[in-house]
């Protein structure tokens, strides 16, 4: 504690606004990091910004400040066939269902991860984050509507209040690609 | 008088050569060769973890080419592939550039280069996703901080730098930490599916080799465990006194990369830089007090 009295009795007397700036951004990090265990808000904020869902584009560029390695119980499933009904058939050639580290929404944002998954074609893409009795359900469509070009469109969101211990009851965890940084 | 005169020009020959022996131990005056050094390793970090990232960059951005992919989300400037392609350019030009410079003028110039390219980064369509820019730019908001601070006693700032650099790590440990506090991590399932089960790395093919699917699955439990709490150690950095701190925080994140993922460097090599601050030994006072009771 001492070296943080420190940091600031010194910044004071060397006029060091940046450097009191710099810790200032870090506490109000901290706090928007920490406030997802308390506030239902900060939480549903956190699970949006994962699925590129977040009310405005500032906002989550905003929150983008706040690391988030590794958080969150996130899975996605693919598939080229597209229901209207949302429904996968999990023996359908394309279909892939699998644990994802952070930042599910990668798997269709991400040059390569897109390739391997998409394999150049349309398809339904759902995304599944859970944070503690929270889980936030997103469904796209990606269609191909130019040839060299896809395109991402929202076509369901959903949060569902979650019993705790029901993280992956179900599912298969098919095939696993890609990097994870 | 001539007595007295003579004094005064004596004191000032010996102080001319104090002054000519100081500027031949330090060329930059006011301690700049320490903060030199600090702020050059962490570039250094920062330069590293960037060019590990090369390849995986150079494969998404032939894929982007290839298949771009439209979300209205993203404002065309963020979904654009020269925009991310430049702005790694300008990331990468503005570290190595800062790593060579001195003056001070040019050195925050460069370090402000930096920290808006990986900025934009970590706000694009197509690298948003790439912990390793997130770091870095923790890292480089500190690397622009302490070039401002150049002119600075390195007596007053090396211990603000070696601070502020435990509070970023900190930071960054601490939202991985609190992501963690949720049941499918205290169980191990998360892990269990991502890693344990099919990762091919040497840490978890030998778990594989030499347990039965019953403790594999247990392992994969404490592990998981053991990941939450160091997590939250290592976010206490800032309490800790600041060498166990530098030395707690390169070793659990050398053990991330080395256990997890090879790849991972890219992200923890710039925390790695950031932590070697504290580990820092100031030079030039410790060669200037030889050099004078020499």
């Amino acid at each position: 504690m001492n070296r943080g009295w420190d940091f600031l009795i010194q910044c004071f007397g060397q006029r060091d606004l940046l450097g009191l700036a710099v810790f200032a951004l870090s506490v109000i990090v901290a706090v928007a990091a920490i406030s997802i265990l308390f506030s239902q808000a900060m939480k549903e904020a956190a699970l949006k910004r994962f699925h590129l869902a977040s009310d405005t584009y500032p906002q989550w560029a905003v929150h983008q400040a706040v690391p988030a390695m590794y958080n969150f119980e996130n899975r996605i499933k693919f598939s080229n066939v597209i229901d209207k009904s949302g429904n996968y058939d999990s023996d359908e050639e394309s279909y892939i269902s699998a644990a994802v580290n952070h930042f599910p929404a990668r798997f269709i944002t991400f040059g390569d991860q897109r390739h391997v998954f998409t394999k150049g074609r349309a398809g339904m893409f759902e995304m599944e984050s859970v944070f503690g009795d929270t889980a936030l359900i997103s469904r796209w469509e990606i269609t191909r509507d130019q040839p060299n070009q896809l395109t991402v469109n929202r076509v369901h969101q959903r949060f569902e209040h979650r019993d705790r211990g029901t993280y992956g009851k179900g599912q298969h965890n098919l095939e696993r690609r890609g990097r994870d940084e | 008088m001539n007595d007295r005169s003579k004094t005064s020009s004596d004191q000032m020959l010996a102080e001319a050569k104090v002054d000519s022996a100081r500027n031949e131990l330090m060329p930059v005056m006011g301690g700049r060769r320490d903060t030199l050094s600090l702020l050059k390793v962490v570039l250094v970090g920062i330069l590293i973890s960037l060019t590990l990232k090369i390849f995986a960059f150079i494969l998404f951005d032939r894929a982007n080419e290839a298949l771009p992919i439209v979300d209205s989300f993203f404002p065309a400037f963020f979904r654009s592939q020269a925009v991310a392609r430049v702005a790694y350019l300008l990331a990468c030009s503005g570290c190595l550039l800062a790593i060579f410079v001195t003056q001070k003028k040019h050195l925050v110039c460069a370090t402000l280069l930096l920290v808006v390219n990986l900025a934009i980064l970590t706000i694009h369509q197509s690298a948003f996703n790439d912990v390793t820019f997130m770091c870095c730019s923790w890292a480089a908001l500190w690397c622009v901080w302490v070039a401002t601070r150049l002119n600075e006693p390195f007596e007053s700032l090396f211990p603000r730098a070696v601070w502020l650099s435990h509070v970023i790590l900190s930071l960054i440990f601490l939202g991985g930490a609190v992501g963690k506090v949720t049941h499918g991590y205290w169980s191990g399932q998360v892990l269990f599916d991502i890693y344990f089960e099919q990762r091919d790395f040497w840490f978890y093919n030998l778990f594989r080799a030499s347990l039965s699917p019953e403790q594999l699955r247990e392992a994969a439990t404490w592990h998981s465990r053991m990941v939450i709490i160091s997590e939250f150690v290592c976010s206490f950095l800032w309490l800790m006194p600041a060498k166990i701190a530098s030395s707690v925080a390169v070793v659990v994140l050398c053990g991330i990369a080395l256990t997890n993922n090879f790849l991972l460097f890219s992200v923890v090599t710039c925390l790695i830089g950031l932590a070697i601050v504290g580990l820092h030994q100031p030079k030039s006072s410790e060669q200037e007090r030889r050099a004078f009771s020499d």
